[in-house]
């Protein structure tokens, strides 16, 4: 999806992009998307 | 200013035990002229500046990192980057952007360019370490390894500045055992220095109970940060001048393996002590020089053993004992001055 967004010349750093999306998601939600009841990481 | 004095001497006492024996073994070995031993110890020395700098961050604050080795990969580059001749920059970059243009129209001497690179390495640091420094446990170990792999992506696929998957040639091969000592003695003085100082205490405070700390009004954020900024910086001069010294290297050197090595010295030495970080560069450098020697020569009466990735297996083993019969490591998080002072004060009471 993220090759089908991104502009041609970006494409080969897609991964990089992923990976960031990885840190955003953890520094938005530390505890994971569905975090369990009380989980605290 | 007594308070100076005893901070000043508390440093010197942190650093000196361990400082001392290195300049001696690096004296040692420079005197036998063995180019392979040379070899093999001036590696070990750069891994230390490495080690040093993951310890200042991860073993004061508690807080694992995966992304020391981005940040030596980030400054190995600029530093190359800074320091190949003019003369062969053109044919090396011949698709340099234009905003980057500047870089093939001049060369840096290496020292300058080491320099340089470490401050870029510190700017970048603060811009990633803003966000980063607010996780922690398994969530910061995750996100510092995404950060190692963004890196390493972005090196290996902006061929016109990096050449991509192709080896960087052509930098200057100025590191030497001495470059290798110098760093490794910085290293262990900015740690030892920042371990007694008032942000390293601060940082300490979070590691061992961060509401504690929080109560007495410590900014964790900010704390981490100075130690995440400080933990870079010295993990890019080992960077810089592993670079100057292998002075041929790709996004590969930098990798997966590289930083398992790093993260398993510190852990195997102690994570909690700059005695552990050093002590582990120590014992796991000797026991894979020793794997590796049977590896590929055989030792003595001991025939080759011909089983390829014996080193790793067997550090990765060391690993799993260490961490399960001593969790803290072979120092146990303990210092060699507490050594000394441990000894002082149980002569004393036995007299």
């Amino acid at each position: 999806m993220l090759n089908a967004l991104l502009p041609l010349e970006l494409r080969v750093f897609a991964d990089a992009f992923l990976y960031t999306i990885v840190i955003i998601v953890l520094l938005i939600r530390p505890s994971g998307l569905i975090a369990a009841k009380g989980a605290r990481v | 200013m007594n308070d100076r004095v005893s901070a000043w001497s508390r440093w010197v006492f942190l650093a000196l035990p361990l400082i001392t024996p290195l300049i001696l073994i690096t004296v040692l070995i420079a005197v036998t002229d063995d180019i392979s031993l040379v070899q093999r110890a001036s590696t070990a020395m750069i891994l230390m500046v490495m080690v040093v700098g993951l310890h200042i961050f991860s073993g004061n604050s508690g807080v694992i990192s995966f992304g020391s080795v981005a940040f030596a990969m980030i400054a190995a580059y600029t530093s190359a980057l800074l320091t190949i001749p003019v003369e062969q920059k053109p044919s090396l970059f011949p698709d340099m952007p234009g905003f980057l243009s500047w870089i093939v129209e001049f060369s840096l001497p290496v020292p300058a360019g080491i320099v340089v690179a470490v401050l870029f390495t510190g700017v970048v640091a603060v811009i990633v370490g803003v966000p980063l420094v607010r996780l922690s446990g398994l969530s910061a170990g995750i996100a510092t390894l995404a950060f190692l792999v963004v890196v390493q992506v972005v090196i290996t696929k902006w061929k016109a500045v990096t050449r991509g998957e192709s080896t960087m040639v052509g930098v200057p091969k100025e590191a030497t055992l001495w470059w290798a000592l110098f760093g490794v003695v910085l290293a262990i003085a900015v740690a030892a220095i920042f371990q007694v100082s008032r942000n390293g205490r601060r940082l300490i405070a979070t590691r061992e109970d961060d509401k504690a700390a929080m109560s007495i009004g410590i900014s964790i954020p900010k704390e981490r940060l100075v130690g995440w900024t400080l933990s870079c910086m010295v993990a890019a001069t080992g960077g810089a001048l592993y670079g100057h010294y292998i002075s041929t290297f790709s996004a590969t050197t930098f990798g997966f393996a590289l930083t398992f090595f790093v993260v398993a010295m510190l852990v195997i030495g102690g994570m909690g002590s700059l005695t552990g970080a050093v002590v582990g560069v120590l014992v796991v450098q000797v026991l894979s020089e020793f794997f590796r020697t049977l590896e590929t020569q055989g030792l003595g009466p001991i025939p080759i053993i011909d089983f390829p990735g014996l080193t790793e297996m067997v550090l990765a083993l060391i690993l799993l004992i260490v961490l399960i019969v001593r969790p803290s490591g072979i120092t146990g998080g303990t210092e060699v001055a507490d050594w000394f002072v441990r000894r002082k004060s149980s002569k004393a009471s036995s007299s």
